[in-house]
């Protein structure tokens, strides 16, 4: 008897989910995700981005398959693409890419791979969970695993195989740009995935099959960048949604090295052991929430800064710069030193904004966060640019082919450096003067810490700000 | 030290400047295997190719750090090779932030002066050769096996990397004055 399942999606329409997908589907570890958000606590800013991994490795599994069948490849590697899909995001911990952030800040260990040159934290655990954990036991051959793994990892038969998983055009982004677009209620990730698919076709080189795009795709492929662009700088990287990201990672990791919880040292403390694995399996963003509300932890950093997320008191941006706009010798020597100069810079800023704001603002409260956005051209250049249109006499890449990306600079990739803090006003003409104290404030802490000697510096170390409140 | 900084130290050991961009990718791709830093490189239609290093060196461009002068040459020979070549070179900014960093890293300084050391004197050879040897180097590595100059180029092709058996003869040539590979017999 069949059993094949169709599953609604808002994105993909039906979803068929074929035999032994099924029980891949029904795996505690992937029905497990359906109890972690995709974005995070993005809700506090798009109230409808409450959609989960699990719809998401849903819709990549869809994404994959729909991509084998249009560039014809044979049901064998098929199968095998479709469930490394369905299986890619099984490492994730409770809200997503926070627990990848504590994770990789209290684990300094990476490991070189093939998706971007470096393997996170959650794809290591992937690789873990694929090649051992016991719920795959029914449902995939220990070659079966293998091949899933080696599929997501440096890839396995074909280029196109690995290309339709990890890739400038694999299905995770094809999936993901229309799915948080629609569950954020933004068109900024919306495009023509029919016509993309249409147009993909497997090329030759000779000697290998590799995935290409038909010249008519490449306006499809255009649109499929801008995407990726726009949804990055309006969704992942908007301000409010930042600071929920900051709040919650310095909330939990103050919870495990100020407050030592020990749930928290024991679900962040990566180990290469089934006890670890065993334990992180049994959290999601539910279970994290109702350990950070918990009556012991109500006094301690962690239960008061989530408690104040969770009431949407969130922080304010009090400072704002991109690099560029800063003294030359703090733009070369901050990146170089930030991470061992944050506390002691947080610190000064915090002894700062409590003279400005007449309020006493705990140093661990205040966030320095230094991210970087590359122009629409660089990120071209670093990815779909390896994407080759089909052309006579031989392919050229995207980057040479598309009209629209040539004429674009490339020239302006900006590294921003904000500060996150508790501190109100009562109107934007208030918020606006402090603001500007604030800013030349941190300006001068920058300059003491980074364009002074190392002599002068330790000297300026212990220093009071000269804030006129 | 950040990847950026290890660019500008490369750059500095080199002289200061350099005359296209593979060349210099290439020099920190064989730099990273010399100092055991991984910079992200992996398999790119060029060759071994990281979007790490090509970011660092935007970001190092649009800090003032160094600045790139661009010499158009038209279409793409059969190789793939570079039609526009961009040249870069320290400015004085960036010479300032070279010697703050020898100043404040003086050992990470010197294991990348003493690298590149390495790499001059394995042969001073253009960036095509260059690209070649770190194609040759990334194959050899990947197989962890001893192969024929025909198996590298066999296997380069798996990668659409295209190369002659006369080219890997003279890349394992370099790679054996860096001290990177032995050969087990004359080819």
């Amino acid at each position: 008897m069949s059993r094949n399942r169709k599953v609604r999606c808002p994105i993909h329409s039906f979803i068929e989910v074929q035999d032994r997908e099924c029980d891949l589907l029904d795996t505690p570890i992937l029905q497990r995700l359906r109890y972690i958000k995709q974005l995070a606590m993005a809700y506090l800013v798009y109230p409808g981005a409450v959609h989960t991994r699990f719809d998401h490795a849903l819709g990549v599994f869809h994404v994959a398959g729909r991509m084998c069948e249009v560039l014809g490849i044979g049901d064998g590697y098929k199968r095998l693409i479709r469930s490394a899909a369905l299986l890619h995001d099984i490492g994730h911990g409770p809200f997503s890419h926070v627990s990848e952030a504590i994770l990789e800040a209290l684990d300094q260990g990476k490991r070189q791979g093939n998706c971007g040159g470096k393997v996170s934290m959650h794809e290591k655990i992937t690789q873990q969970l694929i090649l051992t954990h016991e719920d795959f036991n029914d449902s995939l051959a220990r070659k079966d695993r293998e091949q899933i793994a080696a599929l997501l990892g440096e890839g396995f038969g074909d280029r196109i195989h690995h290309d339709i998983l990890c890739g400038p055009l694999d299905a995770d982004k094809q999936d993901y740009l229309l799915r948080d677009s629609h569950f954020c209620g933004v068109r900024y990730g919306v495009y023509d995935i029919a016509q993309l698919h249409q147009t993909l076709r497997s090329g030759s080189d000779g000697k290998e099959t590799i995935l290409m795009i038909e010249e008519d795709g490449v306006h499809a492929l255009e649109q499929f960048v801008l995407a990726k662009y726009y949804l990055t700088t309006q969704v992942y990287r908007h301000k409010v949604r930042l600071i929920t990201d900051q709040m919650l990672i310095r909330a939990i990791k103050l919870g495990v090295e100020e407050d030592h919880v020990k749930s928290l040292e024991e679900l962040y403390t990566y180990n290469d052991d089934d006890r670890f694995l065993g334990n992180y399996l049994s959290w999601n963003d539910g279970r994290l929430i109702s350990e950070l509300l918990k009556p012991e932890n109500e006094e301690k950093y962690v239960g008061r800064l989530f408690r104040r997320l969770s009431k949407r008191e969130l922080f304010k941006r009090v400072f704002t710069k991109r690099l560029q706009e800063i003294s030359e010798s703090v733009r070369m020597k901050l990146p170089e030193r930030f991470t061992e100069q944050r506390d002691s810079l947080e610190q000064e800023i915090a002894a700062a904004l409590s003279i400005i704001f007449k309020s006493d603002i705990d140093p661990h409260h205040v966030a320095l966060t230094l991210f970087s956005i590359d122009s629409v051209r660089t990120q071209t250049k670093e990815s779909e640019a390896a994407i080759m249109v089909q052309k006579k006499p031989v392919p050229v890449s995207f980057d040479e082919e598309s009209a629209l990306f040539r004429s674009i600079d490339e020239s302006s990739k900006d590294e921003f450096l904000e500060c996150y803090a508790p501190v109100t006003y009562s109107n934007t003409r208030e918020r606006d003067v402090l603001l500007q104290k604030v800013e030349e404030s941190v300006k001068q802490i920058l300059d003491r810490f980074f364009s002074s000697t190392d002599m002068e510096q330790e000297e300026n170390k212990g220093g009071m700000n000269h804030v006129e409140p | 030290m950040l990847s950026r900084n290890i660019v500008l130290l490369t750059l500095d050991a080199f002289g200061g400047e350099t005359t296209g961009k593979t060349l210099l990718l290439k020099r920190i791709f064989f730099l990273g295997e010399i100092l055991g830093r991984d910079f992200g490189y992996r398999p790119h239609y060029y060759g071994p190719y990281s979007d790490d290093i090509a970011s660092d060196i935007i970001i190092l461009k649009n800090y003032g750090l160094i600045e790139a002068k661009t010499h158009e040459y038209g279409v793409a020979g059969k190789g793939g090779f570079e039609v526009r070549r961009f040249d870069y070179r320290l400015t004085e900014e960036g010479r300032k932030a070279v010697q703050w960093l020898k100043a404040q890293y003086p050992e990470e300084a010197k294991s990348v002066e003493d690298a590149a050391r390495r790499i001059r004197e394995a042969g001073e050879i253009d960036y095509m050769d260059l690209s070649i040897a770190a194609k040759a180097y990334f194959i050899l590595k990947k197989n962890q096996q001893t192969m024929a100059p025909k198996q590298i180029a066999a296997e380069a092709s798996n990668f659409s990397w295209q190369v002659e058996i006369p080219q890997i003869q003279s890349a394992v040539r370099f790679l054996e004055m860096l001290g990177m590979v032995t050969t087990t017999a004359p080819f």
